[in-house]
């Protein structure tokens, strides 16, 4: 009962000091510390502001075109490695009748005319016209 | 509806309304002085320390996410100030230390806190709080002076909220036990 009421006392005191800590006396503030502080508010806040979420944004653009190509990249090592068809060559060449035609090569490197007949097998990015023969040349 | 304005004056300040800054200056300069008064106990000091918090602040502005309110936020800015200050006053000389600890030690008449005590009680009170260890003064004059919640006052310096309201408790504890001459 006796430790109780010392209790009770004690926690009465401790809520008077803090009242009285809470009634202190405000402290003096200089006059011109105000206009100073106004004073010295820079014109180009806005500037700042705007410069961090520019920078923020830039950021975000770095990170977006990192993972894009890191994405491209992996694609492209899947397709190569697990023999996926790559587009085929096409191109524009002259034929024995010397008019244009379109034509392609397959994976085999046959090159093949306009109505899918194999016109001859040729190396890859190497153009072999029927007809022309390299060692004939003039030169 | 405080947490509301806030958010609007701090638009406000990041469209560059001067308005808005000025707004801020005037509700949180008198809270800030004061708080760096009862750090450093030099009016002079203070009021530097008062200018570096506000231009950090404006520099910083863009960084600051409204999460904690723009009071607590600069009392965060003013209070690693003063840290910093202390440490460089430590680093720069040990002479010029001795002679800041001097200054907390004996009551000045530059000391602005001394000229406010009027009466004998508050001369009391503010030697007893001298006599208390920095971060038990800290707690003490976050909470009961400059009126911080203990969430505020964890966001100010960096510390559990659980830290923070068992620091200040034992702070006013050691601050009664001093003013009954206990200590």
């Amino acid at each position: 009962m006796t430790e109780n009421q010392e209790q009770k006392w004690e926690d009465m005191r401790l809520k008077s000091l803090e009242a009285e800590l809470r009634c202190l006396p405000e402290v003096e503030v200089p006059e011109t510390l105000e206009d100073r502080l106004l004073a010295a508010i820079p014109d180009r806040t806005a500037e700042v502001t705007r410069e961090h979420q520019v920078k923020w944004h830039a950021g975000a653009w770095d990170f977006g075109a990192t993972a894009t190509a890191a994405v491209l990249i992996l694609a492209l090592m899947f397709m190569v490695n697990y023999g996926l068809s790559m587009p085929q060559k096409t191109l524009i060449t002259e034929l024995n009748d010397t008019s244009l035609c379109y034509t392609r090569w397959d994976q085999n490197n046959f090159l093949y005319d306009q109505n899918n007949a194999c016109v001859e097998k040729t190396l890859p990015y190497e153009l072999k016209l029927p007809g022309i023969n390299p060692d004939e040349s003039v030169y | 509806m405080r947490r509301r304005s806030e958010r609007q004056n701090l638009k406000d300040i990041r469209e560059g309304r001067r308005e808005a800054c000025e707004a801020v200056v005037c509700q949180n300069y008198k809270s800030i002085y004061s708080f760096m008064v009862y750090l450093t106990s030099n009016a002079s000091v203070a009021e530097d320390l008062t200018q570096e918090t506000f231009a950090s602040a404006w520099a910083n502005i863009g960084r600051y996410k409204g999460r904690a309110s723009l009071k607590t936020w600069l009392h965060q800015i003013a209070y690693h100030k003063f840290i910093d200050s202390e440490r460089k006053l430590k680093r720069h000389s040990a002479l010029m230390s001795n002679l800041s600890r001097e200054k907390r030690d004996t009551p000045e008449t530059s000391n602005p806190l001394y000229r406010l005590a009027t009466d004998e009680r508050s001369f009391l009170l503010y030697e007893a709080m001298r006599k208390l260890k920095s971060s038990e003064y800290t707690m003490i004059v976050l909470h009961y002076i400059q009126g911080l919640s203990f969430r505020e006052m964890a966001k100010v310096i960096n510390e559990p909220v659980g830290t923070v309201k068992w620091r200040t408790s034992k702070a006013l504890k050691r601050l009664k036990a001093f003013l009954t001459g206990r200590i």
